[in-house]
């Protein structure tokens, strides 16, 4: 089978399971997964597929966030071009600061791009007419189209499974193209990509704002689905969450990083009495990974090719 | 008959700290020749090869590639110019197939970005790319490797996918970094074979070498490098009876 039918598979059965879900709290608990999902899947982008490191996700998220908050609350803007704009914003920001960054590699671009999340973090908590600062913003309208407003779990839950379709689709196709075998040369082997004729500095700035792109528009959703932020959703141990996904999900594998997220992400929830310790759950796993499965979850699974 | 040269290096340099890893450098080569740049380890040949495709940038001198200042392009800008290289240590993506590794080679002819990549508007662009790749696979008798990984295929033809992959754009000028190095007798053999057959598709060619007697072979010219210094250049039966060149591989 091809990752890419197994994955959509995997979604299916997870919107239809909208159907049979009656408790409110799984199908929100499965919402807020589905969202990290579209972050995650951003990041594996950079992370899996062009090599880049990047610990400073929930910055964007949190710009995608705020950005979309205050435009329609400030400005009466409508709800979804507010997020459209804020995601674009922050593709256009992460075009600008990922210029200069991506010129770095390793930990050194690690350590940028931690700070570049945790400057983000620190403004949402300091401009606190704009943001609200650490008391969080309240009175973000609900998402509607025309009449119908997505005011229960189950309705939005179905709409953020399509959400987390569209991206997948994107994923996919960017993945399994020229320019995509053109991140995976990056990731491997810089040298032979520069000499065959890669813009490796380009690629990597775009491709960079791209999961910035999809880590903003979960965090646009985020906040119109929840009606309030706090700047404590987007902090440093966000990001860090975000790397293990990646890593326990499967470098360079849409499907694991997919099923892995929904796991990950809802495990807190349910096991409330380790809540306090996750941060340490989150590092063992990163370490059995790392020694078990190196290439994660998804390295276990053989898919077939997607080629010509 | 005359040709043009096809590289020119004109007092090529490069240091790094107090060593002079590439000092004063000048040769050509011709169109059409197989020019062989030889010399015992830490001799600068890899470092001049390096300036050569940009990756290195000189502290003075110039490199000429028909007539144009390569400095003034960048690395990635040299394949449109007609020059592709081999590694030494290779240099193939595990996880792309030979064949997806072997179409890399053509990635500056293909638009490329996410918008093409989501619309598939360059499906045709790719299709020709890949009907290239099984061409230029079949010229190198590699065609029963294209779908498997590069991590599952004996050492030799992983340098033959390296040739296929500088190849596929086809070049002007082909740079081989140490194409023998770590091959059994068979394989340098059939490698001393395609690199024949590469060169009488018109195609210049410098490569590195350690091996003497594969040089020997093969090249029309030698030049002989050793502390970053050019000490010998010529035909192969006047360098090996240098004796500077005897000097530097086997001491005084």
């Amino acid at each position: 089978m091809k990752e890419s039918t197994g994955t959509y598979v995997l979604i299916a059965l997870f919107f239809f399971s909208g159907f049979l879900i009656k408790n409110p709290f799984i199908l929100n608990m499965i919402s807020i997964a589905a969202l990290t999902v579209i972050v995650v899947m951003g990041l594996n982008l950079l992370l899996g597929y062009a090599g880049q490191v990047s610990l400073g996700h929930a910055g964007f998220v949190a710009l995608g966030a705020y950005v979309s908050s205050i435009l329609s609350i400030k400005f009466n803007l409508n709800p979804w071009l507010s997020i459209l704009i804020s995601s674009l914003l922050t593709f256009v920001f992460a075009m600008i600061i990922g210029f200069p960054t991506l010129k770095l590699k390793g930990h050194y671009l690690a350590m940028a791009t931690l700070a570049i999340g945790e400057i983000i973090y620190i403004f949402a908590n300091n401009l606190v007419d704009l943001t609200g600062g650490h008391q969080g913003l309240t009175g973000i309208p609900m998402l509607s189209v025309g009449n119908f407003v997505f005011d229960n779990e189950r309705k939005f839950f179905f709409f953020v499974w399509l959400v987390v379709l569209f991206f997948t689709f994107l994923s996919f196709r960017i993945v399994n193209s020229h320019f995509g075998r053109a991140l995976r040369a990056i990731h491997e082997k810089e040298l032979a990509a520069l000499s065959f004729g890669v813009d490796v500095h380009l690629y990597k700035v775009v491709i960079f704002s791209l999961s910035a792109f999809y880590a903003a528009l979960a965090g646009g959703l985020y906040a119109f689905y929840l009606g309030f932020i706090s700047p404590s959703s987007f902090d440093l141990l966000k990001s860090i969450n975000y790397v293990v996904m990646v890593f326990v999900g499967g470098i360079d594998s849409i499907f694991g990083s997919l099923i892995i997220t929904v796991v990950l992400a809802s495990l807190p929830n349910i096991l409330t009495f380790l809540q306090d310790y996750w941060p340490i759950v989150n590092g063992l796993l990163l370490v059995v990974a790392a020694i078990f499965m190196p290439k994660g979850l998804g390295g276990f699974i053989r898919w077939k090719r997607e080629i010509f | 008959m005359e040709k043009g040269n096809i590289l020119d290096i004109d007092r090529a340099t490069k240091s790094f700290g107090g060593i002079k890893a590439v000092d004063g450098v000048s040769f050509s080569v011709k169109k059409g020749q197989i020019k062989a740049l030889v010399g015992p380890n830490g001799a600068g040949k890899t470092t001049l090869f390096n300036i050569i495709t940009g990756l290195y940038r000189a502290d003075s001198g110039d490199v000429l590639f028909e007539g144009k200042k390569l400095f003034s392009y960048k690395p990635h800008e040299l394949v449109k110019l007609g020059i592709s290289r081999t590694f030494q240590n290779i240099q193939l993506v595990d996880t792309l197939t030979v064949k997806e590794n072997i179409a890399l080679g053509l990635h500056s002819k293909v638009k490329s970005n996410p918008i093409y990549a989501i619309f598939r508007l360059n499906r045709k662009q790719e299709k020709e790319v890949f009907e290239k790749v099984n061409k230029v696979s079949k010229f190198l008798k590699i065609e029963e490797y294209l779908n498997k990984f590069p991590n599952q295929v004996p050492f030799g033809i992983k340098r033959l996918i390296e040739i296929a992959r500088a190849l596929v754009s086809e070049p002007d000028l082909l740079l081989l970094d140490e194409p023998a190095a770590g091959l059994n007798e068979d394989e340098t053999e059939f490698l001393l074979k395609s690199i024949f057959r590469v060169w009488e598709q018109g195609i210049s060619i410098l490569l590195i070498e350690h091996d003497m007697e594969f040089v020997t072979n093969c090249s029309h010219s030698i030049v002989v490098m050793d502390s970053g210094k050019k000490i010998a250049e010529g035909l192969p039966s006047e360098v090996m009876n240098d004796y500077r060149v005897v000097k530097a591989y086997m001491g005084e």
